[in-house]
């Protein structure tokens, strides 16, 4: 690409550049293969799959153009491979491996069977393939941060220009800082790395702020262990944020930014590096940005593996090479951040709205979602739903169309029994509330709260009182030190979580835990300690049962804590001739009676579940049962 | 000082040789200290210190911070098993247990021949093909307990070839 310097019409030329490439690549008369290599198709062999289809095009001297691509947010179905031939629709195949691909090549490249047994859905609606329905969560879904993940090379900038990129900013610079922020309050915007702070009027007090020399940082240190949106951004569709950024920095005055990123994203870092580089080098960041005097340059600062560096004032020491310990507010970072300068930090996600809010005007973003929650959210659905991935919403939207129509509904066909929302800062929701339309406020409402937008799906088989465990020893595992509450009360939270997981329990513990919970929102200082109660309080409000058949009858109902469960083998159902369990038990606690029937030696179990997962599916004899069987 | 100590020295130097050090390049320096050495040294701490003329005590309380800076250099096989939401829920737990009783340590810990290194963390972003472990950057997907024993002896075999 042939940079700078620009005229007038710099940017016109910079998009007539990218759409000549773009087209050539992406509309020409033969067929395209896009393979989707985010994180979560590599890790299941994406790249094999790409290997084969340059493999097999090669050996039939076929001309097509097979393209990296980020994720389409549809993760269950990674490898996933989407095909645009001639005029049918695009076809997305599902689970691809490399054996795959030279029957697809034949069949459908060469003769003209799209393979149906391999086809999840179209993309499209068209006329002539009527057995692939169109993907069914594309209609309820509202993408305007996903909007451009996984139809996009991001590695390859043209592409992003040829679709419209930095236009926004082009936009931008024609504008005030002023009348940037006035759209930004119109459109009702509230920050998406969780907490909901009106964005416009972050952006005002910083504007506000004395001080020449002001920071912009992109908050991607995405910590919570069931949310993975940021990386699937950042990884698919890097420019997006670079844009949001150039566009702030210019709003709020800022020279220098930052982007950080966590080292678990080795991926990330690479491509979003990598379009920095290529946004200098078109002239989009750096000196003299579009050739109207407006200077910005970013640079990626890798985290280096805590939870606490979401909150921004961690974030920051974080930066500066200090221990991240977050520090009493006021003063807010707008005034006081980074090298105790004015500092804007905004969320990956908040940063991808800005684009097309300049573009299409905050009264187009301030119609979709609610009275007070405008726009969309992006949710990562996991846990017991069939179908996983990101779900990218109009606030508004209910957890059953989420689940359901998304989502696919719950694995097995079992029974919804709660959602788990926002991670260790979040809550569970009980599946009677499954028709609540999900905003800022109403989550709140339930005791849980956005969050990082991970919406894990449980079913029977989850016991709410080891989730709880789970969270607050995360929480406690990740707090900083700093606020005694946070430090030993989230200690002892988790001590007597365990004791009621082990049945060791008194009824009177309930009481403490609840007191206890109330206090370390109250006696810590940021977000961590705040919330980290809130698995704990979600659960106690609606599955109280639960944790009085831990306490009273030593019985997990859900099966699932270990030391109140044990295996046992069916004697009808156990297969005298098959050894399975008796081979793979790994403390040998399984012996056979006198008729050969497979007996579990209690005392000698370790509760490792093994004997279930190998005792065969047609027999199914080893069953989970609690209370625990004594004696033996 | 033993040749392992001169390699060492020899590497510090050559990632601690910018003109203008920073206290802000802490935490990049550290992760190249670590990529280059596989952990982050006694010795190596007192040089950052050094470098970035700050105490030893503060580069060892940021080290000790961080989840990713290790103090012991690592096994040959770096086994990590995922306890992101999604892993856990499906047993990722036992799967973690199954592994230390298997190789005789804890999480944390790396087994005396100095082959095998147990961690658990916090979300591979592998969610659709939970539980999980990784294993010298592969991907184990839908793992169980009893495919533990299974994968630890394909590790042993392809070191031995």
């Amino acid at each position: 690409m042939t940079p700078q310097p620009y005229g007038e019409d710099g940017y016109r030329k910079l998009k007539k550049q990218s759409l000549l490439t773009f087209k050539e690549k992406w509309q020409g008369d033969f067929p395209k293969i896009f393979v989707g290599t985010a994180t979560c198709g590599i890790s299941v062999g994406a790249l094999e799959v790409f290997e084969a289809f340059t493999k097999e095009l090669a050996s039939h001297g076929i001309k097509g153009e097979i393209i990296k691509v980020g994720c389409l947010g549809i993760c269950f179905a990674e490898p996933l491979v989407y095909i645009k031939k001639d005029d049918n629709p695009t076809i997305c195949y599902q689970n691809l491996k490399k054996e795959d691909v030279p029957r697809l090549v034949y069949s459908y490249l060469l003769e003209d069977d799209p393979c149906f047994d391999l086809a999840l859905g179209t993309l499209e609606l068209k006329d002539g393939i009527p057995f692939i329905p169109e993907l069914e969560r594309f209609e309820r879904e509202e993408r305007i941060i996903l909007r451009q993940a996984g139809y996009l090379d991001p590695e390859d900038i043209r592409d992003y220009l040829a679709c419209g990129g930095y236009e926004g900013l082009e936009r931008a610079l024609s504008l005030t800082g002023g009348e940037i922020i006035e759209e930004l309050r119109i459109s009702g915007l509230r920050g998406l790395g969780g907490a909901g702070f009106p964005t416009g009027v972050k952006w005002e007090e910083c504007v506000r702020a004395n001080g020449s020399t002001k920071y912009l940082i992109c908050n991607g240190d995405e910590g919570d262990p069931g949310a993975f949106m940021d990386r699937v951004i950042l990884e698919s569709s890097p420019h997006q944020v670079i844009e949001g950024m150039a566009i702030a920095a210019y709003a709020i005055g800022a020279a220098r930014g930052y982007v950080y990123i966590r080292s678990e994203y080795p991926l990330a870092i690479e491509r979003f590096s990598q379009a920095l580089a290529q946004a200098r080098e078109a002239g989009l960041l750096g000196r003299d940005i579009l050739g109207r005097g407006f200077d910005f340059d970013l640079r990626v600062f890798p985290g280096a593996g805590a939870f606490i560096c979401g909150e921004s004032t961690a974030l920051m020491y974080s930066i500066e090479g200090r221990r991240p310990m977050p520090r009493v507010r006021p003063p807010h970072s707008v005034l006081e951040g980074l090298f105790r300068l004015p500092t804007l930090l905004n969320n990956v996600k908040t940063f991808s709205c800005i684009p097309p809010i300049i573009l299409k005007g905050g009264d187009w973003f301030s119609r979709i979602g609610t009275e007070s929650s405008k726009g969309t959210t992006v949710f990562a659905l996991a846990g017991k739903v069939k179908q996983a991935g990101l779900a990218e919403v109009a606030m508004g939207t209910t957890f059953r169309e989420v689940i359901y129509n998304i989502g696919g509904g719950i694995k097995n066909d079992r029974a919804l029994k709660a959602i788990q929302v926002g991670g260790p800062s979040g809550g569970c929701i009980p599946a009677g509330f499954v028709d609540t339309p999900v905003d800022f406020d109403s989550l709140k409402a339930l005791g849980s709260m956005v969050g990082s937008g991970g919406l894990i799906v449980l079913d029977e088989d989850t016991c709410m009182v080891d989730l709880a465990r789970y969270f607050v020893a995360f929480s406690q595992s990740e707090s900083c030190g700093k606020c005694t509450f946070c430090r030993i009360g989230t200690n002892h939270l988790l001590f007597l979580l365990e004791e009621i997981a082990r049945g060791q329990a008194a009824p009177e513990d309930i009481a403490v835990l609840e007191e206890l919970s109330h206090n370390i929102a109250l006696g810590s200082l940021c977000g961590l300690g705040q919330t980290a109660p809130n698995p704990v309080l979600t659960t106690l409000r609606y599955f109280r049962d639960e944790y009085l058949a831990h306490i009273n009858e030593k019985r997990c109902p859900a099966l699932v804590c270990k030391e109140l469960v044990s295996y046992y083998i069916e004697p009808e159902l156990c297969r005298r001739s098959c050894e399975h369990c008796v081979l793979k038990c790994p403390t040998r606690a399984i012996g056979a009676d006198e008729r050969n029937i497979k007996v579990i030696n209690q005392a000698e179990c370790v509760g490792c579940g093994i004997c279930l997962d190998v005792c065969p599916p047609e027999y199914r004899a080893v069953r989970k049962v609690s209370p625990k069987i004594k004696g033996i | 000082m033993s040749e392992g100590d001169q390699g060492e020295i020899c590497r510090l130097k050559g990632i601690l040789n910018g003109s203008a050090p920073r206290r802000e390049d802490l935490v990049p320096l550290l992760q190249e200290i670590q990529r280059s050495l596989g952990y982050i040294s006694r010795q190596a701490m007192i040089r950052v210190a050094e470098y970035l003329a700050i105490p030893p005590s503060e580069v060892y309380s940021v080290v000790s911070f961080y989840n990713q800076f290790r103090r012991q250099p690592l096994g040959k096989n770096h086994l990590q098993v995922c306890q992101g939401t999604a892993c856990y829920l499906q047993g990722g737990g036992l799967i973690g247990e199954s592994f230390a009783r298997e190789l005789e340590i804890g999480i944390g810990e790396t087994t005396k021949d100095g082959l095998f290194s147990l961690d658990e963390v916090a979300c591979l972003g592998c969610c659709n093909v939970a539980p999980v472990v990784k294993a010298d950057g592969e991907i184990y997907p839908r793992m169980t307990s009893g495919k533990v024993e299974e994968v630890l002896i394909n590790l042993k075999n392809k070191g031995e070839n």
